[in-house]
This record gives structure tokens, sequence and C-alpha cells, in this order.
């Protein structure tokens, strides 16, 4: 037997430490707790990572509908104009996400064997790619329309875009066509005030077709009360705009 | 039989025991007797876990990363407590190395007296690898699922290391030590 032998061979540290298990009758963990922690470190890893992509996703989307070539024509300082047209909402979702994703792997078994920012770059791409192909199947365009249906207080991304560009004094217009001819163009904008832009020198993007009822959006100067000269004319692109009363 | 049986634990706690001490007290600076409470207070642990084992580390490994654990939170309430002390006690070691004599008189136990005196100068993780590299004889490997750090974590901190020991010591190892 080994204990007698530990008493019998004076092994006092030993011993002692048989005498509290023993006496204080402490037990092992169970082993599914051990697997459930471990379960639900990585459950939390996942999606905290499926959250950081959708708001990845949204921020793409976000970008593809707001275009950035408006950062060419901004009067601001270009942060500024950064700034203006993230969807900086999301962008801290994304960021707030991103960071307990790694906050919670690191505390998983084996995480101890890649670095910190091996594991920030992990989350990251493996954000970015969910967040990519959710962006690709249109999934950031429906979650984005269920978001401004249903959330009141929700400032889309649809009604970011009308604002960025509906600043005349700033260079940005946008609006509906409502008649044309080889000199000037007539338009409506989201609030229904007509506007008659000069368009000559105009750079025309190819795909926009100038007719009746075609929306567009436009870089320039205003040049009167209701009158502005174009620089640029490009489709509207994305979701239809509509009036704002 | 297992390791969850109680005499088989004993057997483990039999051959590790004397290891470890010397481990707590290498890294920690705590005296003998506050290493045996360190260390039963450890082996409780161990065997509170030991179906949180994971066998892809060595048992040895996953033993001595418990240990450090406790070895370490010991170590920093302790020296919450008690800054102006090892301040002090620091000072007395870099004493004793500045005034110590010429290399060629320092032979055998005095080689190893120095570096019993160099090694609590030394960062927290800059003497734990150094014990584990040097003392207790551990790879890479292991090292890393000790201290849950990456491999290549611990390449560099040996290095650096080894530099600042080799600082403290006043170069009078270089050709001997960490080969």
């Amino acid at each position: 037997m080994i204990i007698p032998y530990l008493i019998s061979t004076n092994m006092n540290n030993a011993q002692k430490i048989i005498d509290k298990i023993k006496t204080e009758n402490i037990k092992h963990r169970q082993a599914w707790i051990f697997s459930a922690q471990e379960l639900m470190t990585w459950s939390a890893f996942l999606l905290f990572i499926l959250i950081g992509s959708i708001s990845f996703s949204i921020i793409l989307f976000a970008i593809s509908v707001s275009g950035f070539d408006l950062l060419l024509h901004f009067k601001h300082s270009k942060m500024e104009s950064v700034l203006v047209l993230l969807p900086l909402l999301w962008l801290a979702v994304l960021i707030f996400f991103l960071g307990a994703s790694i906050a919670s792997v690191v505390h998983t078994g084996r995480a101890y064997k890649l670095s910190f920012s091996k594991w920030v770059s992990l989350s990251t791409g493996i954000s970015m790619a969910i967040g990519t192909l959710f962006f690709i199947t249109g999934g950031a365009r429906w979650l984005e329309h269920k978001f401004e249906t249903n959330i009141e207080s929700y400032e889309s991304i649809q009604e970011k875009k009308t604002a960025i560009w509906s600043q005349p004094d700033l260079g940005t217009l946008s609006g509906e066509i409502i008649s044309y001819d080889d000199q000037t163009i007539t338009i409506k904008d989201w609030k229904s005030i007509i506007w008659n832009i000069s368009y000559q020198e105009a750079f025309i993007a190819p795909v926009v077709k100038i007719e009746e009822g075609v929306q567009i959006k436009l870089n320039g100067t205003k040049t009167g009360s209701n009158t502005f000269k174009a620089e640029s004319i490009k489709p509207w692109g994305g979701m239809p705009g509509k009036c704002v009363k | 039989m297992s390791l969850a049986d109680l005499e088989y634990f004993a057997c483990l706690v039999l051959k590790y025991e004397s290891r470890l001490l010397t481990y707590i007290k290498k890294i920690s600076q705590c005296t003998h007797d506050e290493a045996e409470d360190i260390l039963q207070e450890a082996f409780i642990k161990i065997w509170k876990n030991l179906n949180g084992y994971d066998p892809k580390l060595t048992l040895e490994s996953w033993i001595f990363r418990i240990v450090h654990n406790e070895t370490i939170s010991f170590w920093r309430k302790k020296t919450s407590y008690s800054k102006d002390n090892i301040v002090r006690l620091d000072d007395e070691r870099l004493n004793f190395l500045m005034t110590a004599e010429d290399v060629d008189e320092m032979e055998g136990e005095k080689f190893f007296r120095i570096i019993e005196e160099v090694l609590p100068l030394l960062k927290q993780e800059y003497r734990e690898v150094l014990v584990l590299k040097y003392m207790e004889d551990k790879s890479y490997e292991e090292i890393s699922d000790i201290l849950k750090i990456p491999e290549g974590t611990v390449a560099t901190r040996i290095n650096r290391a080894k530099k600042s020991f080799k600082a403290l010591a006043g170069g009078k190892f270089d050709h001997t030590l960490f080969n």
C-alpha cells in the first residue's frame, strides 16, 4: 500500500496533501464541466465572429451604396468626409465584436499556440470573408432593410446616402429627371424642389440615360437658388430614392 | 486503476514534489514554507481538475502549468502587499554582484551561487523561461505548454532573458552558461 508507505517514510508534504483531500473530501470536477466550458467559449467566439461578419457586410453595402468617389468632390477634409460616409454604428459593432471574439478565443484550451496578433488577423480575416460572402449574396441589403423598417430610430444607409447627396451648397445634388434638353436637365430632388441643371461640360457616366423618370446624382456647383452646374452625372444606383416630406 | 485513485495520486505527488518545490522557489523567491504551501494548493487543484487534463499535453507539462500559475498568483499577492521589501532585497543582491570577486576565482559553488543571486534580479518572465529551459531542461514546446505562450514567444523570451542575465552577471559567464 502506498499511503502507509508515505507515513512510514515521513513524506510530510505528500501526506499532508493526501490527508487534506481525504478529510475535506475534495472531489474531482466533473468532466462535462470542462467540455461545456470549452464548448461555450468556442460558441461565443463563433457567435461574435458572425455578428462581426454581418457588420462588415453592411459596411461593404454602405460603401457600395454611398460611393466613395464622393471623396474626390467633397470640399471638407478627407477625414471628415470618410467619417460622414462610413456607417459608424456598424463600424463600432464590428470593432466591438472582433475584440469580443478574440477575448473569448484566447481562453480556449490550445489558443496560446498562436500569438495574439495571429488571432487578431485570423478573426478579422474570417469576419471579412464571411461578411463579403454575405454582402455578395444580398444578405446585407436584406438585413439593412429589416433594420430600416423595424427600428424607428435607425438611420438607414439609404437615408444617409440621400442626406449626403442632397447638399447643393457642398456640391452634391440628386433626384429624378422630369425634363431635359440639350443644355439643361430639370430634376426634382427628394424634397420635391425643382432644380435646373446646366450639363454641357459635365462628365456623364455611360450607364446614365438622360430621360424622364431616371434617378441621378450629381457633383458640381450651386449657381443660384435653384440652379446647379454639373461636373459629373451618375446613376442614383442601389434602391430607388424617395421623396421626403 | 488511474490517477483519479488517491493512492496513485500520492505516487504522483511523491514523484514531482521535490522538483516542483525547487521550481517554485527559483521562480518566486519565496521561502521553503511558502513554497510548500503553494505546492499543496497546486496539488489540490491538480486533484480537483484531473478530468480537465488535456492528453495532448504531457502530464508533466500540465502539472508544471498548474504549479506555475499557483506560484505566480501567490507571488502577485505577496508583491502587491510588500513592494518595498522586494526593492530592498534586490538592492542587497545587486550589491553582492557589484562586489563579487574576479571570474577566475569563481568556480564550483560560487558559480552556482552567482546564478542563485542573479536569477531573482531578472524580470519574472525571464526568470521562469531560464529556469524551465536550463534547470528543468524543458523543450520550447513544453515551455510553451506550461506558460501558455506561443513557441516563438518562448524563443524570444529566452534570448532576452539570456542577455539580461549576462548583463546582470557582468559578462562573467558568457562562455559557460546557456550551452
